[in-house]
């Protein structure tokens, strides 16, 4: 038998513009804007040491699919079994507090996914010094560059060992150096078994990394299988769409 | 190993387990508090000394104001020290729920990336809150009871029961505003008239003598205002007015009330919030 290390099962997650318990109140301010259906009803599993990636055009779902991953955002409807510690890279930006120091910003990253402060203590320095901001550690998260907080992002999210890292978008930032750093890290992920789960555009990365490719349009699963047969799936439906 | 399984809404009730997760968290709590206060005050040149000479700017504030210029003594005739016990508990509570919407709305990346129970945002937000409110009461004693006379008194030693009933009213209060904030941001626009109202119609810039001829309706109005119970204990202890017992049944009765139903209904929410931000 094998062993998943995430299970989803008709995932369906609906936005509404403008959610109200006043049905009169919602439907006032909410006409003309229709429900969107970010998944509707997607469904897959993935055997642990599997590393995956989401393909998809913008607005496919991918976002929403690794929040309910990550287990941020609960569906609406069906279920997602995960099983091993998640840590999160999605959609990098602003950080935590942009007030805060960049030491300080690791101290809650940590500190929110449930690190005990001494295990954060531990980790402190070493994603520090994997990220390479150097002195920036100590000035505010405000000042940084985005591609360092987008290295400060990926070292934290790495370095908590975690068994399933979740990745929204993140390489193409940073500078030719730490790319280089943190594919090597991806590997190093993958290559321990890890469960990787990157969504991105960038094809490319998914035949380095992958072994399996999830392609979703219009929050419905095209297809599942190995990267190449995905990938030119893919293709194939976009140069028809834009025929 | 860890597992955590993303059922619907519907189908998932918030447990033991709610609380757990909330206990374990209790340094990023302390976290998120202290960094809030550092971060408000990283530019200032004073620093997080601000944290301590602003209660004693509005202190004094209020002593020009009210004390001098006003001449408030008409009603009370420890009129300052009255009107600053109600000042700095107001500010506690309408701090907390100003704080809870902005740690909830301003948190978005946090939320949308970690998975943590959310009631972590309004305690922390209580937290910053609460340690202004304990450093105010320095300011009460350092500045006010030398003007007005009073010192502290065995009484004092009563101000953690007011204290405990006003802060579970008081995180009750956060987490309805957090859980409605959410899906509506107007209400940010609301809060700050809202908790100004409830500023004027309690018991702080005007005495029980003033309503002495009113009709028995508003009399029942003033007196069911859970503030009115705080405010009355909290003279008690920090002033020593004679304790009326029955508002430390209010007072406990409103802040199981206002916890009960402002955890439940934001826990029941918390798996949406993300869709918000």
């Amino acid at each position: 038998m094998t062993d998943y290390a995430i299970e989803a099962d008709n995932v369906r997650v609906t936005y509404r513009p403008f959610t109200s318990k006043v049905p009169l109140l919602g439907k006032i301010l909410s006409s003309g804007s229709p429900e969107v259906h970010a998944l509707a009803g997607v469904g897959f599993k993935v055997p642990v040491g599997t590393s995956i990636g989401v393909l998809g055009r913008n607005g496919a779902g991918k976002s929403t699919l690794l929040r309910v991953i990550a287990g941020t955002l609960k569906p609406d409807e069906g279920k997602v079994v995960v099983k091993g510690r998640i840590s999160t890279l999605l959609a990098l930006g602003s950080g935590f507090n942009g007030d805060l120091t960049g030491r300080r910003n690791v101290w809650l990253g940590c500190l929110a996914t449930g690190l005990t402060r001494a295990e954060t203590a531990e980790l402190v320095e070493p994603i520090l010094e994997f990220s390479g901001i150097g002195n920036a550690a100590d000035r505010p998260l405000n000042t940084y560059s985005s591609g360092m907080v987008a290295r400060l992002a990926f070292a934290i999210g790495t370095s908590m060992r975690p068994d399933i890292l979740l990745i929204d978008e993140i390489l193409s930032v940073g500078d030719e150096a730490f790319r280089e750093k943190s594919r090597l890290a991806m590997k190093a992920m993958v290559e321990r078994t890890g469960n990787l789960v990157i969504a991105s555009h960038r094809l490319k990365i998914f035949r380095e990394l992958c072994e399996e490719l999830i392609w979703i349009e219009q929050g419905r699963v095209m297809e599942i299988g190995p990267p190449q047969e995905v990938i030119k799936a893919y293709r194939k439906f976009i140069k028809a769409g834009i025929v | 190993m860890t597992t955590h399984t993303a059922e619907s809404r519907k189908a998932a009730p918030a447990g033991e387990g709610y609380f757990r997760d909330l206990w374990q968290r209790r340094s990023f709590i302390r976290e998120l508090a202290f960094g809030n206060i550092m971060g408000k005050h990283a530019t200032d040149v004073l620093g997080v000394l601000w944290w301590v000479l602003n209660p004693l700017l509005m202190t004094a504030v209020y002593f020009i104001v009210f004390g001098i210029i006003l001449g408030g003594q008409k009603g009370d005739p420890k009129f300052l020290a009255y009107l600053l016990v109600g000042v700095f508990a107001m500010r506690y509570m309408s701090g907390t729920m100003t704080g809870s919407a902005k740690m909830i709305t301003g948190s978005g990346k946090l939320v949308t990336t970690i998975a943590f129970p959310r009631m972590v945002l309004p305690l922390a937000a209580l937290i910053e809150e609460l340690m202004a409110f304990v450093v105010s009461l320095g300011a009460f004693y350092f500045l006010v009871a030398p003007i007005n006379g009073i010192w502290p008194t065995w009484w004092l030693l009563f101000f953690p029961v007011p204290l405990l009933f006003h802060t579970m009213f008081t995180l009750g209060m956060g987490a309805l505003t957090a859980r409605l904030v959410v899906p509506i941001r107007d209400i940010r626009n609301v809060i700050p008239h809202l908790t100004r109202m409830w500023f004027y119609l309690s018991p702080i810039l005007w005495t029980l003598d003033r309503i002495a001829d009113a009709a028995p309706w508003i009399h029942f109005l003033v007196k069911g205002n859970p503030m009115f119970s705080y405010l009355s204990l909290y003279r008690t202890a920090m002033m020593g007015r004679p304790l009326e017992p029955v508002h430390i049944a209010l007072g406990a009765g409103w802040g199981v009330v206002a916890l009960v139903f402002g955890l439940w209904t934001f826990i029941r929410n918390e798996g949406s919030m993300a869709r918000y931000l």
